[in-house]
């Protein structure tokens, strides 16, 4: 009896502490990119395996918002950990002044961040090739 | 992980069959942890529970067996040294890093028991612990890196800086990230120093101080509670 008492508290306890890791939720994810100059391009790659020059996989555009703003939403029920934003800043001759990239990834619904990746780039500066990867199981609560 | 678990389980259910009628311990306690040199942050802290069972023979050899449950307040705040790359003359990055990360820890240990009263004693245990971190909950995280042409001094602009939040939970990613011991330990040696006092029949108070390579200092206090009374 005096086993069983001891052995049932120890063993529910450890099963309470391992059963609290996190897994990947599948929720929607919403991106959104600022910048002071209208860039090249902006991409989003469903996946961070290197390819030749640019991740492997289906890739789409970041929607233009204007003002310099950015943004795209990926929808919920996805099941790749992983993926990458790319981009392209031009060049800039200004002898002042610096060109600035903001990207923010958060839970659509729960604002929880996923990533972000703040960008400056003093004047005057040559071609600046964005990459960025980001995971939707990291993120802050 | 799933092994881990499996592991710990049978570990556990074998520890308590075979020796069942070990002293039940229990008790709190405070984790003072030393950062390296480069670390800005110095000390960092956690806090834990245990629950375990002990044996004390009759020729005053203990063998202990406990449970962990810890919470780890994890500040992390570097800068590495300027470096000469192929993008810039000179590179800095500063990473942060504050978290909670949780463990469980079973612990097993060996030592004597000196006799100081008829209520009190001393005893000495070398153990180790088998770790898993279970749990990371990310509060602040992100690496900046800023590259400059020429040597810096405190005037200088940097021509590129990024700020990014680092972008894994992993073990093995995050000890990628920090070149980290917390994020990845296993099997961790450990000196014991425990004073005991019986304050009834059956109960004991327990006051202990421990080294534990990598995880630092502790102390903390617990109760012994006898199942059954020791070998005579």
């Amino acid at each position: 009896m005096i086993n069983k008492l001891l052995f049932i508290p120890i063993f529910l306890m450890l099963l309470t502490a391992t059963s609290c890791k996190k897994d990947l939720t599948g929720n929607a994810i919403t991106i959104q990119a600022n910048t002071n100059v209208p860039v090249n391009y902006f991409y989003l790659y469903e996946s961070c395996e290197p390819g030749p020059g640019y991740p492997l996989g289906a890739f789409y555009p970041l929607e233009n918002n204007g003002n310099g703003n950015y943004s795209y939403q990926i929808a919920s029920g996805y099941e790749n950990n992983c993926f990458t934003i790319t981009g392209d800043v031009p060049a800039n001759n200004d002898t002042f002044g610096k060109t600035i990239i903001d990207i923010d990834v958060f839970y659509t619904e729960e604002g929880n961040v996923v990533g972000f990746q703040d960008i400056e780039l003093q004047r005057p500066h040559g071609e600046y090739r964005i990459f960025y990867e980001f995971r939707p199981d990291t993120y802050l609560e | 992980m799933r092994f881990h678990n499996i592991f710990f389980v049978l570990f556990l259910i074998n520890s308590v069959l075979t020796f069942g009628q070990w002293n039940l311990k229990g008790g709190l306690y405070h984790e003072f942890i030393k950062m390296d040199d480069k670390n800005i942050i110095k000390w960092n802290h956690a806090n834990g529970i245990y629950l375990g069972t002990e044996y004390i023979f009759k020729n005053q050899i203990i063998i202990s067996t406990s449970l962990n449950y810890y919470k780890l307040n994890y500040y992390k705040h570097d800068v590495n040294s300027y470096l000469i790359t192929a993008y810039s003359d000179f590179q800095k990055t500063t990473t942060f890093f504050h978290g909670k990360i949780d463990y469980v820890a079973l612990d097993l240990s060996f030592g004597y028991s000196f006799k100081i009263s008829d209520n009190s004693s001393l005893q000495l245990k070398l153990g180790a612990a088998h770790f898993v971190k279970f749990n990371t909950k990310i509060i602040e995280s992100y690496q900046e890196t800023q590259h400059f042409q020429d040597t810096p001094d405190e005037e200088s602009t940097s021509f590129l800086t990024t700020r990014t939040f680092f972008n894994g939970t992993s073990d093995y990613e995050l000890d990628q990230s920090f070149k980290d011991r917390f994020f990845n330990i296993k099997l961790i040696p450990s000196i014991n120093l425990n004073y005991r006092y019986s304050f009834t029949d059956r109960f004991s108070l327990d006051l202990f101080s421990r080294y534990t390579l990598s995880f630092g200092y502790r102390i903390g206090a617990g109760i012994i509670y006898k199942l059954k009374k020791n070998d005579k």
